[in-house]
Protein backbone atom coordinates (compact mmCIF):
# COMPACT_ATOMS: atom_id res chain seq x y z
CA UNK A 1 0.00 0.00 0.00
CA UNK A 2 3.11 2.51 -0.04
CA UNK A 3 4.80 3.87 -2.55
CA UNK A 4 7.44 4.78 -0.61
CA UNK A 5 11.30 3.83 -1.12
CA UNK A 6 14.08 3.61 1.00
CA UNK A 7 16.28 6.50 1.08
CA UNK A 8 12.66 8.53 1.65
CA UNK A 9 14.22 9.34 5.36
CA UNK A 10 17.00 10.85 3.46
CA UNK A 11 15.20 12.60 1.27
CA UNK A 12 12.75 14.13 4.04
CA UNK A 13 15.83 15.37 6.06
CA UNK A 14 16.62 17.85 3.55
CA UNK A 15 14.46 20.97 5.10
CA UNK A 16 12.30 21.85 1.60
CA UNK A 17 12.11 18.77 0.39
CA UNK A 18 9.99 17.00 2.16
CA UNK A 19 6.71 16.59 -0.22
CA UNK A 20 8.27 14.22 -2.68
CA UNK A 21 8.29 11.27 -0.70
CA UNK A 22 4.57 10.99 -0.97
CA UNK A 23 3.86 10.05 2.18
CA UNK A 24 1.24 11.48 3.17
CA UNK A 25 -1.09 9.78 0.90
CA UNK A 26 -0.11 6.20 2.19
CA UNK A 27 -0.32 7.25 6.05
CA UNK A 28 -3.91 7.79 5.09
CA UNK A 29 -3.89 11.36 5.46
CA UNK A 30 -0.74 11.58 8.05
CA UNK A 31 2.53 12.74 6.62
CA UNK A 32 5.35 12.52 8.28
CA UNK A 33 6.44 15.41 10.70
CA UNK A 34 9.88 17.36 10.65
CA UNK A 35 9.74 17.44 14.76
CA UNK A 36 9.83 13.75 14.22
CA UNK A 37 13.31 14.06 13.00
CA UNK A 38 14.21 16.62 15.63
CA UNK A 39 13.41 14.57 18.14
CA UNK A 40 14.66 11.21 17.12
CA UNK A 41 18.11 13.16 16.35
CA UNK A 42 17.74 14.10 19.97
CA UNK A 43 17.02 11.00 21.40
CA UNK A 44 20.09 9.53 18.96
CA UNK A 45 22.65 12.23 20.18
CA UNK A 46 21.40 11.49 24.15
CA UNK A 47 21.78 7.83 23.46
CA UNK A 48 25.42 8.31 22.27
CA UNK A 49 26.26 10.75 25.02
CA UNK A 50 25.33 8.46 27.50
CA UNK A 51 27.71 5.25 25.40
CA UNK A 52 30.56 7.95 25.40
CA UNK A 53 30.56 8.85 28.78
CA UNK A 54 30.12 5.26 30.49
CA UNK A 55 32.56 4.18 27.57
CA UNK A 56 34.53 6.81 28.64
CA UNK A 57 34.37 5.80 32.47
CA UNK A 58 34.87 1.93 31.40
CA UNK A 59 38.30 2.51 29.58
CA UNK A 60 39.54 5.83 31.59
CA UNK A 61 41.00 3.85 34.91
CA UNK A 62 41.31 0.40 36.09
CA UNK A 63 38.48 -0.11 38.32
CA UNK A 64 40.04 0.23 41.52
CA UNK A 65 38.63 -0.79 44.86
CA UNK A 66 37.29 1.91 47.15
CA UNK A 67 39.74 4.68 48.75
CA UNK A 68 38.21 7.38 51.08
CA UNK A 69 39.07 10.70 52.59
CA UNK A 70 36.67 12.17 54.91
CA UNK A 71 37.29 15.83 55.65
CA UNK A 72 35.06 18.55 57.97
CA UNK A 73 33.52 21.24 56.01
CA UNK A 74 32.03 22.86 58.57
CA UNK A 75 31.89 23.09 62.08
CA UNK A 76 29.08 24.60 63.76
CA UNK A 77 27.86 25.25 67.34
CA UNK A 78 24.12 23.74 68.12
CA UNK A 79 21.48 22.88 70.80
CA UNK A 80 23.80 20.32 72.71
CA UNK A 81 27.09 20.93 71.55
CA UNK A 82 28.66 20.92 68.01
CA UNK A 83 27.92 19.98 64.51
CA UNK A 84 30.49 18.81 61.82
CA UNK A 85 29.47 18.47 58.79
CA UNK A 86 31.93 15.90 56.86
CA UNK A 87 32.48 15.15 53.27
CA UNK A 88 33.81 11.54 52.16
CA UNK A 89 35.49 11.29 48.62
CA UNK A 90 35.95 8.21 47.31
CA UNK A 91 38.72 8.47 44.87
CA UNK A 92 39.03 4.69 43.56
CA UNK A 93 37.69 3.64 40.92
CA UNK A 94 34.10 1.88 42.31
CA UNK A 95 31.19 2.54 44.61
CA UNK A 96 32.05 2.18 48.63
CA UNK A 97 28.83 0.80 50.08
CA UNK A 98 27.72 0.85 53.91
CA UNK A 99 30.51 3.10 54.26
CA UNK A 100 31.25 3.34 58.14
CA UNK A 101 32.92 7.30 58.96
CA UNK A 102 34.50 7.79 62.84
CA UNK A 103 35.38 10.93 64.16
CA UNK A 104 37.77 11.37 67.21
CA UNK A 105 38.44 14.16 69.38
CA UNK A 106 41.79 13.83 70.73
CA UNK A 107 43.33 15.64 73.33
CA UNK A 108 46.64 17.41 73.75
CA UNK A 109 47.82 14.15 75.05
CA UNK A 110 46.70 11.87 72.33
CA UNK A 111 43.98 10.29 74.44
CA UNK A 112 40.67 10.41 72.59
CA UNK A 113 38.11 12.31 74.16
CA UNK A 114 35.25 11.48 71.91
CA UNK A 115 34.04 9.70 69.39
CA UNK A 116 31.24 10.12 66.56
CA UNK A 117 30.33 7.59 64.16
CA UNK A 118 27.92 7.77 61.44
CA UNK A 119 27.37 5.59 58.80
CA UNK A 120 26.69 6.05 54.68
CA UNK A 121 24.76 4.07 52.10
CA UNK A 122 26.80 4.86 49.16
CA UNK A 123 30.13 6.62 48.38
CA UNK A 124 30.18 6.86 44.47
CA UNK A 125 33.12 5.85 42.51
CA UNK A 126 35.18 9.43 42.27
CA UNK A 127 32.09 11.20 44.19
CA UNK A 128 31.34 12.46 47.47
CA UNK A 129 28.96 11.11 50.18
CA UNK A 130 28.10 13.88 52.58
CA UNK A 131 26.67 14.14 56.58
CA UNK A 132 27.42 15.30 60.03
CA UNK A 133 28.58 14.04 63.26
CA UNK A 134 27.62 15.66 66.40
CA UNK A 135 29.95 16.22 69.65
CA UNK A 136 28.80 17.24 72.94
CA UNK A 137 32.95 18.81 73.43
CA UNK A 138 34.12 21.49 71.38
CA UNK A 139 36.23 20.14 67.86
CA UNK A 140 38.10 23.02 67.45
CA UNK A 141 39.76 22.56 70.76
CA UNK A 142 40.94 19.20 69.88
CA UNK A 143 42.35 17.57 67.16
CA UNK A 144 39.47 15.94 64.86
CA UNK A 145 40.18 12.82 63.39
CA UNK A 146 38.08 11.53 60.41
CA UNK A 147 38.14 8.70 58.84
CA UNK A 148 36.12 6.04 56.93
CA UNK A 149 36.49 2.72 58.90
CA UNK A 150 35.40 0.34 56.53
CA UNK A 151 32.85 -0.27 53.09
CA UNK A 152 31.13 -3.39 51.67
CA UNK A 153 31.16 -3.90 47.58
CA UNK A 154 27.45 -3.15 46.86
CA UNK B 1 7.09 27.90 8.11
CA UNK B 2 5.35 26.09 5.71
CA UNK B 3 3.05 28.82 4.90
CA UNK B 4 5.59 31.32 4.40
CA UNK B 5 7.34 28.72 1.86
CA UNK B 6 3.95 28.61 -0.35
CA UNK B 7 3.87 32.61 0.08
CA UNK B 8 7.66 33.00 -1.67
CA UNK B 9 6.54 29.86 -3.45
CA UNK B 10 4.60 31.88 -6.52
CA UNK B 11 1.46 31.82 -7.90
CA UNK B 12 2.10 28.42 -10.04
CA UNK B 13 3.46 26.17 -6.71
CA UNK B 14 1.21 27.88 -4.92
CA UNK B 15 -1.84 25.55 -4.70
CA UNK B 16 0.18 22.16 -3.99
CA UNK B 17 2.45 23.45 -1.58
CA UNK B 18 -0.83 25.23 0.84
CA UNK B 19 -2.38 21.35 0.23
CA UNK B 20 1.25 20.40 1.56
CA UNK B 21 1.73 22.65 4.52
CA UNK B 22 -1.49 21.18 5.67
CA UNK B 23 -0.75 17.92 5.30
CA UNK B 24 2.94 18.97 7.14
CA UNK B 25 0.88 20.61 9.99
CA UNK B 26 -1.47 17.72 10.37
CA UNK B 27 1.49 15.22 10.16
CA UNK B 28 3.21 17.98 13.19
CA UNK B 29 0.27 17.43 15.45
CA UNK B 30 -0.27 13.74 15.06
CA UNK B 31 3.49 13.57 15.92
CA UNK B 32 3.70 15.70 18.93
CA UNK B 33 0.12 14.26 20.07
CA UNK B 34 1.92 10.79 19.97
CA UNK B 35 5.05 12.65 22.07
CA UNK B 36 3.00 13.75 24.18
CA UNK B 37 1.14 10.64 25.06
CA UNK B 38 4.60 8.90 24.88
CA UNK B 39 5.68 11.08 27.91
CA UNK B 40 2.71 10.53 29.91
CA UNK B 41 3.25 6.41 29.32
CA UNK B 42 7.14 6.89 29.86
CA UNK B 43 6.48 8.18 33.33
CA UNK B 44 3.27 6.07 33.82
CA UNK B 45 5.09 2.91 33.28
CA UNK B 46 8.32 3.80 34.56
CA UNK B 47 6.99 5.85 37.60
CA UNK B 48 7.89 2.25 40.35
CA UNK B 49 11.10 2.22 39.16
CA UNK B 50 11.68 6.01 39.11
CA UNK B 51 10.71 5.69 43.06
CA UNK B 52 12.76 2.84 43.86
CA UNK B 53 16.14 3.67 46.04
CA UNK B 54 18.01 0.94 44.25
CA UNK B 55 17.42 1.80 40.70
CA UNK B 56 19.05 5.04 41.65
CA UNK B 57 22.15 3.25 43.48
CA UNK B 58 22.33 1.17 40.08
CA UNK B 59 22.83 3.65 38.29
CA UNK B 60 26.18 4.40 39.42
CA UNK B 61 27.66 1.46 40.62
CA UNK B 62 26.75 -0.61 37.57
CA UNK B 63 29.60 -1.67 36.04
CA UNK B 64 29.39 0.77 32.70
CA UNK B 65 29.70 -2.10 29.96
CA UNK B 66 26.53 -3.52 31.06
CA UNK B 67 24.64 -0.45 31.10
CA UNK B 68 25.37 0.34 27.79
CA UNK B 69 25.15 -3.20 26.31
CA UNK B 70 21.22 -3.01 27.74
CA UNK B 71 21.15 0.24 26.46
CA UNK B 72 21.88 -0.71 22.55
CA UNK B 73 19.96 -4.21 22.83
CA UNK B 74 16.71 -2.06 23.93
CA UNK B 75 17.87 -0.26 20.39
CA UNK B 76 16.07 -3.30 18.38
CA UNK B 77 13.79 -4.30 21.14
CA UNK B 78 12.12 -0.81 20.83
CA UNK B 79 12.14 -0.90 17.28
CA UNK B 80 10.46 -4.31 16.50
CA UNK B 81 8.18 -2.92 19.34
CA UNK B 82 7.29 0.09 17.45
CA UNK B 83 6.37 -2.09 14.22
CA UNK B 84 4.02 -3.72 15.92
CA UNK B 85 2.93 -0.82 18.41
CA UNK B 86 4.17 2.42 18.06
CA UNK B 87 4.04 6.35 17.59
CA UNK B 88 2.58 5.81 14.17
CA UNK B 89 1.80 3.51 11.25
CA UNK B 90 5.42 2.89 10.34
CA UNK B 91 6.42 1.20 7.14
CA UNK B 92 9.85 0.03 6.95
CA UNK B 93 12.34 -0.34 9.34
CA UNK B 94 14.26 2.88 9.11
CA UNK B 95 11.28 4.35 10.30
CA UNK B 96 11.03 1.80 13.17
CA UNK B 97 14.93 2.87 14.06
CA UNK B 98 13.91 6.84 13.92
CA UNK B 99 10.97 6.00 16.02
CA UNK B 100 13.01 3.77 18.77
CA UNK B 101 15.26 7.20 19.04
CA UNK B 102 12.43 8.99 19.57
CA UNK B 103 11.21 6.62 22.37
CA UNK B 104 14.58 7.16 23.78
CA UNK B 105 14.73 10.37 23.64
CA UNK B 106 11.34 10.78 25.15
CA UNK B 107 12.75 8.03 27.86
CA UNK B 108 15.71 10.03 28.78
CA UNK B 109 13.89 13.79 29.29
CA UNK B 110 11.22 11.96 31.20
CA UNK B 111 13.36 9.71 33.36
CA UNK B 112 15.44 12.69 33.44
CA UNK B 113 13.03 15.32 34.38
CA UNK B 114 11.30 13.40 37.26
CA UNK B 115 14.86 12.56 38.63
CA UNK B 116 15.61 15.74 39.01
CA UNK B 117 11.94 16.78 40.72
CA UNK B 118 12.71 14.11 43.19
CA UNK B 119 16.31 15.77 43.68
CA UNK B 120 18.11 12.05 42.52
CA UNK B 121 19.95 13.59 40.44
CA UNK B 122 21.25 17.38 40.97
CA UNK B 123 23.90 19.94 40.23
CA UNK B 124 27.30 19.14 41.48
CA UNK B 125 27.33 15.38 40.92
CA UNK B 126 29.54 13.54 39.38
CA UNK B 127 28.60 13.54 35.39
CA UNK B 128 28.87 9.15 35.72
CA UNK B 129 26.49 9.51 38.27
CA UNK B 130 24.29 11.73 36.42
CA UNK B 131 24.46 9.39 33.34
CA UNK B 132 24.10 6.18 35.28
CA UNK B 133 20.74 7.43 37.15
CA UNK B 134 19.26 8.51 33.96
CA UNK B 135 20.38 6.07 31.52
CA UNK B 136 19.40 3.14 33.72
CA UNK B 137 15.78 4.88 34.29
CA UNK B 138 15.42 5.72 30.32
CA UNK B 139 15.35 1.92 29.69
CA UNK B 140 12.13 1.25 31.30
CA UNK B 141 10.66 4.80 30.44
CA UNK B 142 11.53 4.31 26.59
CA UNK B 143 9.78 0.94 26.65
CA UNK B 144 7.06 2.85 28.55
CA UNK B 145 6.90 5.34 25.63
CA UNK B 146 6.06 2.72 23.37
CA UNK B 147 3.32 1.08 25.20
CA UNK B 148 1.80 4.32 25.79
CA UNK B 149 0.97 4.31 21.95
CA UNK B 150 -1.05 1.10 22.16
CA UNK B 151 -2.37 1.59 26.10
CA UNK B 152 -3.42 5.00 25.98
CA UNK B 153 -5.48 5.47 23.32
CA UNK B 154 -4.07 5.34 19.88
CA UNK B 155 -6.04 6.88 16.88
CA UNK B 156 -8.66 4.13 15.64
CA UNK B 157 -6.79 3.40 12.08
CA UNK B 158 -3.71 3.56 13.18
CA UNK B 159 -4.82 0.84 15.70
CA UNK B 160 -6.51 -1.28 13.75
CA UNK B 161 -3.37 -1.73 11.13
CA UNK B 162 -1.19 -2.51 14.27
CA UNK B 163 -3.89 -4.80 15.14
CA UNK B 164 -3.80 -6.66 12.06
CA UNK B 165 -0.27 -6.81 11.93
CA UNK B 166 -0.20 -8.78 15.13
CA UNK B 167 -2.81 -10.83 14.21
CA UNK B 168 -0.57 -11.37 10.96
CA UNK B 169 2.31 -12.71 13.54
CA UNK B 170 3.97 -15.01 13.05
CA UNK B 171 5.27 -17.56 15.83
CA UNK B 172 8.35 -15.77 15.82
CA UNK B 173 6.89 -12.65 16.63
CA UNK B 174 4.38 -14.13 19.18
CA UNK B 175 7.54 -15.13 20.88
CA UNK B 176 9.66 -11.79 20.50
CA UNK B 177 6.51 -10.42 22.37
CA UNK B 178 6.57 -12.82 25.23
CA UNK B 179 10.24 -11.78 25.42
CA UNK B 180 10.11 -8.29 25.70
CA UNK B 181 6.98 -8.34 27.99
CA UNK B 182 9.47 -10.81 30.31
CA UNK B 183 12.20 -7.99 30.21
CA UNK B 184 9.67 -5.24 31.11
CA UNK B 185 8.44 -7.04 33.80
CA UNK B 186 11.23 -8.56 35.24
CA UNK B 187 13.29 -5.16 34.79
CA UNK B 188 10.04 -3.50 37.15
CA UNK B 189 11.23 -5.87 40.11
CA UNK B 190 14.53 -7.30 39.42
CA UNK B 191 16.57 -4.04 41.37
CA UNK B 192 15.04 -4.62 44.50
CA UNK B 193 16.76 -6.22 47.55
CA UNK B 194 13.44 -8.25 47.97
CA UNK B 195 14.59 -10.56 44.97
CA UNK B 196 17.47 -11.78 47.01
CA UNK B 197 15.72 -11.87 50.00
CA UNK B 198 12.83 -14.42 48.36
CA UNK B 199 15.04 -16.30 47.16
CA UNK B 200 17.13 -16.90 50.67
CA UNK B 201 13.74 -17.93 52.12
CA UNK B 202 12.84 -20.68 49.61
CA UNK B 203 14.11 -24.44 49.90
CA UNK B 204 14.84 -25.91 46.89
CA UNK B 205 10.87 -27.59 46.73
CA UNK B 206 9.50 -23.97 47.44
CA UNK B 207 11.42 -23.18 44.05
CA UNK B 208 9.89 -26.52 42.30
CA UNK B 209 6.64 -25.50 43.52
CA UNK B 210 7.02 -21.75 42.09
CA UNK B 211 8.04 -23.49 38.35
CA UNK B 212 5.09 -25.67 38.09
CA UNK B 213 2.77 -22.43 39.29
CA UNK B 214 4.38 -20.21 37.09
CA UNK B 215 4.19 -22.71 34.17
CA UNK B 216 -0.02 -23.19 35.48
CA UNK B 217 -0.17 -19.63 35.45
CA UNK B 218 1.81 -18.66 32.07
CA UNK B 219 -0.51 -21.37 30.73
CA UNK B 220 -3.72 -19.73 31.69
CA UNK B 221 -2.85 -16.46 29.78
CA UNK B 222 -2.03 -18.49 26.81
CA UNK B 223 -4.83 -19.85 26.89
CA UNK B 224 -6.88 -16.69 26.97
CA UNK B 225 -5.55 -15.65 24.31
CA UNK B 226 -6.31 -18.27 22.46
CA UNK B 227 -9.57 -17.75 23.01
CA UNK B 228 -9.43 -14.21 22.74
CA UNK B 229 -7.87 -14.27 19.19
CA UNK B 230 -10.83 -16.72 17.99
CA UNK B 231 -9.59 -17.54 14.53
CA UNK B 232 -6.27 -16.38 15.18
CA UNK B 233 -4.10 -19.63 15.59
CA UNK B 234 -7.04 -21.25 13.79
CA UNK B 235 -4.51 -21.78 10.73
CA UNK B 236 -1.83 -23.29 13.19
CA UNK B 237 -1.41 -26.56 12.45
CA UNK B 238 -3.41 -29.30 14.19
CA UNK B 239 -1.82 -31.48 16.79
CA UNK B 240 0.63 -28.96 18.00
CA UNK B 241 -0.59 -27.58 21.65
CA UNK B 242 -0.55 -24.39 22.45
CA UNK B 243 1.45 -25.25 25.75
CA UNK B 244 4.54 -26.76 23.51
CA UNK B 245 4.01 -23.93 20.91
CA UNK B 246 3.86 -20.98 23.54
CA UNK B 247 3.73 -21.66 27.15
CA UNK B 248 6.91 -23.84 27.25
CA UNK B 249 9.16 -21.64 25.05
CA UNK B 250 7.89 -18.49 26.47
CA UNK B 251 8.70 -20.00 30.03
CA UNK B 252 12.25 -20.70 28.92
CA UNK B 253 12.40 -17.33 27.34
CA UNK B 254 11.63 -15.20 31.08
CA UNK B 255 14.04 -17.84 32.42
CA UNK B 256 16.69 -16.14 30.20
CA UNK B 257 15.56 -13.01 30.01
CA UNK B 258 15.43 -12.79 34.52
CA UNK B 259 18.98 -14.47 34.28
CA UNK B 260 20.44 -11.71 32.07
CA UNK B 261 18.45 -8.92 33.79
CA UNK B 262 20.14 -10.28 37.41
CA UNK B 263 23.50 -10.01 35.31
CA UNK B 264 23.41 -6.61 34.61
CA UNK B 265 22.10 -5.70 38.00
CA UNK B 266 25.11 -7.80 39.19
CA UNK B 267 22.92 -10.18 41.24
CA UNK B 268 25.48 -13.18 39.69
CA UNK B 269 28.50 -11.36 40.38
CA UNK B 270 29.37 -13.49 44.00
CA UNK B 271 27.43 -16.24 45.70
CA UNK B 272 26.99 -19.53 44.72
CA UNK B 273 25.12 -21.25 41.33
CA UNK B 274 22.25 -22.87 43.28
CA UNK B 275 21.80 -19.22 44.37
CA UNK B 276 21.75 -17.58 41.57
CA UNK B 277 19.34 -19.90 39.99
CA UNK B 278 16.80 -19.70 42.51
CA UNK B 279 17.09 -15.95 41.65
CA UNK B 280 16.14 -16.80 38.07
CA UNK B 281 13.50 -18.65 39.19
CA UNK B 282 12.18 -16.04 41.61
CA UNK B 283 12.80 -13.33 38.90
CA UNK B 284 11.14 -15.73 35.90
CA UNK B 285 7.50 -15.74 38.18
CA UNK B 286 6.85 -12.18 37.32
CA UNK B 287 8.93 -12.37 34.16
CA UNK B 288 6.82 -14.92 33.03
CA UNK B 289 3.75 -13.59 33.57
CA UNK B 290 4.69 -10.56 31.89
CA UNK B 291 5.77 -12.83 28.50
CA UNK B 292 2.18 -14.13 28.74
CA UNK B 293 0.68 -10.79 29.78
CA UNK B 294 1.67 -9.57 26.38
CA UNK B 295 0.08 -11.14 24.36
CA UNK B 296 -2.43 -10.19 25.73
CA UNK B 297 -1.87 -6.36 26.29
CA UNK B 298 0.39 -5.88 23.47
Amino acid sequence: MTQRTEDAPRTARAAGDRGEGGRGAAAGGVGVSRWEWVVAAAGALLLLGTVAVLLGVALGGPRTPPALTVRATSVQPVAGGWRVEIEARNTGGTTAANVELRGELRAADGSVAETAEVHVDYAPARGTATGGMFFTRDPRAHALVLRAVGYEEP
Amino acid sequence: MAGRESAIGGVKRRMPRLARGGERRAADRAFLVGVARAFGGAIFFSLPLLMTMEMWWLGFYLPPLRLVAFLLLMLPVLAVLNHYAGFRDTWTWGEEVVDAFVAYAVGFVAAATVLALFGVVAPGMPLREVVGKVALQAIPASFGAVLAISQLGPDGAEHRRERERQERAGHAAELFFMAAGALFLAFNVAPTEEMILIAYQMTPWHALALVAATLAMMHAFVYAVEFRGGERHAGGRRGESPFLRYTVPGYALSLLVAAYVLWTFGRFDDGAHLTHLMHAVVLGFPAALGAAAARLIL
